[in-house]
């Protein structure tokens, strides 16, 4: 066809020619969706469980979704209900109204079920409220503003006041403003902001917003299928778990708050160890040097069963304490804080502080000594109610307890901190087997409890586990009944710098251990090719 | 223009297959639709005078054209002739269109004397006719007086013609259509 030249076309004919060059174009996106979703599956077998972990999170947003939704649907049905005596035909009419609304405008139903219930309250009528959602939406798309500010400034407009609706339609003239007709303003704001809404919702944005919106449905729809289920458990929680549980409580609250009574009594003795430790640790500087030099030796060249023995030793002494002591929080200071007075200061000032505030929080500070409670295969116990659990039964075993009475050491003073440990360990073996016989007998009525409220305790738990579980207090077995004992480390107040320790039987001295050590280091510099030290002391082995 | 216009399917399909069977359908096919054009073309030619539009337009091109003008060709002289020569009717298919559709009949207005008549004055839309005192102004205010608005020579003929024209195209067009599927009826058994 000519170029530059006027054409008119007078006849028109359909070509092929482009719906070839379309499906061509299909044809080749087929191709590439084929290699994407061939890409996409090796991606997703690689991120298998990141997408274990998106279901769940897709699971939870569903459930929480559907529940809001429920909500909102719930509050419009009984506005409609009461403001308009709609019938439940006329409700599911609504929602469907909604629903058109929400796809044709792509406004959010959590949106417009407030306004229509507001709109309803305002008119009585849901055909007169339809038509001022209308309204409402066409201001809100053409203002900009969003729907609850339009659907305020028509409600004001119903009762005259203009000043709102004028600002999101300056098309509303004075003229109508002054004759304070409403019927007028109404059609001046429908003429000049007619068909904005569906504008809007044409717009690249709203398409967008659309496809949110429908996501958005999506998950409602899979939060309303998976509803039934939480309910269920919600039931079960509420009908078996939290009776049960408030039952034992109120059956054994006086012997709880006893064992509490007898934790705080235990935190203020602890105190006194402690400021006594600190004192004791500031007097005798040189054998903490001596220790410290004997650490960094011993680091230094690597394990030394003597040290380990030694250590040993200090461990059997904070184990004795960990069990005497009823808090979760002082064991675990003791535990791993050794032999640092601030940690037990800071555990002791936290136990005493649980209590102060009259037991309100006792899941934080004894949740982690329930050992004897298995949560592994009922999920119940993850439940909020799980602290409660652990927290009521743990200090139930030792409520009552005889040895809590007999564990009171008396600290006198110049008494140092090795002599305060060593009256308590005196103490602690007396008690031991009297602690054992009734800790079994509590442990197999508060399982008989727990059985009944649907908890597995360890004795049902499988012959795996239970081996771990007997091999574990074996060793704390082994380390709580080790001969070394509390004897093995005296401390002389004259600051005099030897250390006995006695290990199973045996008498050793610091010179004996300092020659052991040095006899070993020296081999294995031998076996390196070196000297002794390299031409260090072991002064020069520093911190 | 009419709002309205007849999408043509399958001319060319049925031409060829029709032309196996029966030649002279096709060349009655043929027929019409040259037919109807060379009216139309001949509708167009009838609306180019034999004088200039305007005195002052000149038969003739510019012996020493601005540069300005027609990057630098000048203002086209009035040749009648020419115009009615260069106004011409087509059946070649120009581009596809989004709408997967293309010409299957045409008038053209190639000359650049006959396209400015034909289109001079024309108003884009969105905007609005000039009022400008000038001797474009003039000119242009002056053509529409005494032409009309713009879309003066083959438009103003489709614009007059076009139905008449589809609808007689479109029913030649079924009869072949017709013609074709009674020798393929007939080759079937």
């Amino acid at each position: 066809m000519a170029v530059g030249a006027v054409v008119a076309r007078i006849l028109t004919q359909y070509s092929d020619k482009g719906s070839k060059a379309a499906q061509k174009d299909i044809a080749k996106l087929g191709k590439n969706i084929d290699g994407f979703s061939k890409k996409a599956t090796k991606a997703f077998g690689l991120a298998a469980a990141a997408s274990a972990a998106l279901a769940l999170k897709i699971g939870k947003d569903a459930v929480q979704a559907a529940i809001q939704d429920q909500k909102s649907q719930a509050l419009l049905a009984n506005t409609l209900r009461n403001s308009a005596g709609a019938s439940k035909e006329a409700i599911v009419g609504v929602e469907d109204y909604i629903t058109s609304l929400q796809k044709q405008f792509s406004v959010v139903d959590d949106e417009l079920r407030p306004a229509m219930a507001r709109l309803v309250g305002l008119t009585g009528s849901i055909t007169a409220a339809q038509t001022l959602m209308d309204t409402a939406l066409n201001v809100s798309a053409k203002s900009g503003s969003d729907l609850a500010t339009a659907v305020n400034a028509v409600v004001k407009a119903t009762s005259g006041q203009f000043k709102a609706l004028k600002t999101l339609v300056p098309e509303l003239s004075n003229t109508t403003i002054k004759s304070k007709n409403v019927a007028k303003a109404f059609e001046e704001v429908n003429k000049a902001s007619a068909g904005a809404a569906a504008t809007r919702a044409s717009t690249l944005e709203y398409r967008l917003k659309g496809i949110s919106i429908a996501y958005g449905e999506i998950l409602e729809t899979l939060g309303y299928a998976l509803l039934p289920v939480i309910e269920k458990f919600a039931n079960a929680v509420t009908t078996k778990i939290l009776p049960g549980l408030e039952a034992w409580v109120n059956l054994n609250k006086d012997k709880l708050a006893a064992s509490f009574q007898v934790a705080a009594d235990f935190g203020v003795k602890l105190l006194g160890v402690a400021l006594a430790f600190g004192e004791w640790a500031s007097n005798n500087t040189l054998l903490f040097k001596g220790l410290a030099i004997l650490i960094a030796g011993m680091f230094a060249v690597g394990r030394v069963a003597a040290f380990i023995t030694a250590i040993k030793t200090v461990t059997s002494a904070m184990a004795g304490l960990r069990t005497t002591a009823l808090g979760a929080a002082v064991a675990s200071a003791f535990a791993t804080g050794g032999v640092s007075a601030a940690a037990g200061a800071v555990a002791v000032a936290g136990i005493l502080a649980a209590v102060g505030v009259g037991l309100a929080a006792p899941g934080t500070t004894s949740g982690g000594t329930g050992k004897k409670v298995s949560t592994g295969k009922n999920p119940l116990p993850k439940l909020g109610a799980n602290g409660a659990v652990a927290a009521a039964v743990t200090p139930k075993n030792f409520t009552g307890h005889p040895s809590m009475n007999a564990v009171k050491p008396v600290v006198t003073a110049g008494d140092s901190f090795a002599d305060y440990l060593k009256k308590l360990q005196g103490t602690l073996v007396s008690t031991t087997k009297a602690t054992k016989d009734l800790l079994t007998a509590k442990q197999k009525e508060l399982n008989l409890k727990l059985k009944e409220l649907g908890i597995t305790t360890t004795e049902q738990q499988d012959a795996i586990t239970q081996m771990a579980i007997l091999k574990n207090l074996q060793k704390q077995n082994d380390l709580r009944s080790s001969t070394i004992g509390l004897n093995g480390l005296t401390g002389n107040q004259n600051g005099s710098t030897t250390v006995i320790i006695n290990n199973a039987g045996s008498v050793i001295a610091e010179s004996d251990l300092l020659n052991k050590l040095v006899d070993g280091i020296q081999t294995v510099n031998r076996r390196n090719g070196g000297g002794l030290f390299n031409g260090r002391s072991i002064n020069d082995v520093a911190v | 223009m009419p709002d309205d216009i007849i999408v043509l399917s399958g001319i060319k399909e049925t031409l060829d297959n029709l032309k196996e069977f029966d030649k002279d359908a096709v060349k009655r096919f043929n027929k019409v639709i040259n037919s109807e054009l060379t009216g139309a073309e001949r509708s167009a030619k009838g609306l180019i005078n034999e004088e200039p539009p305007m005195s002052g337009w000149s038969k003739s091109d510019a012996l020493r054209p601005r540069k300005t003008t027609r990057g630098g060709a000048g203002w086209p002289g009035w040749n009648a002739g020419e115009i009615k020569s260069k106004i011409t009717k087509t059946k070649a298919q120009g581009k596809v269109r989004g709408d997967y559709t293309t010409s299957a009949g045409a008038l053209l207005n190639k000359s650049a004397a006959g396209a400015i008549f034909e289109v001079a004055g024309r108003v884009a839309s969105g905007t609005s006719r000039t009022t400008a005192q000038t001797s474009s102004g003039q000119f242009l205010r002056t053509l529409g007086n005494r032409f009309g608005k713009a879309s003066r020579v083959v438009w103003r003929v489709v614009d007059k013609d076009k139905a008449k024209i589809e609808a007689n195209v479109k029913r030649a067009l079924d009869d072949a259509k017709a013609e074709l599927q009674k020798h393929l009826n007939r080759e079937r058994a």
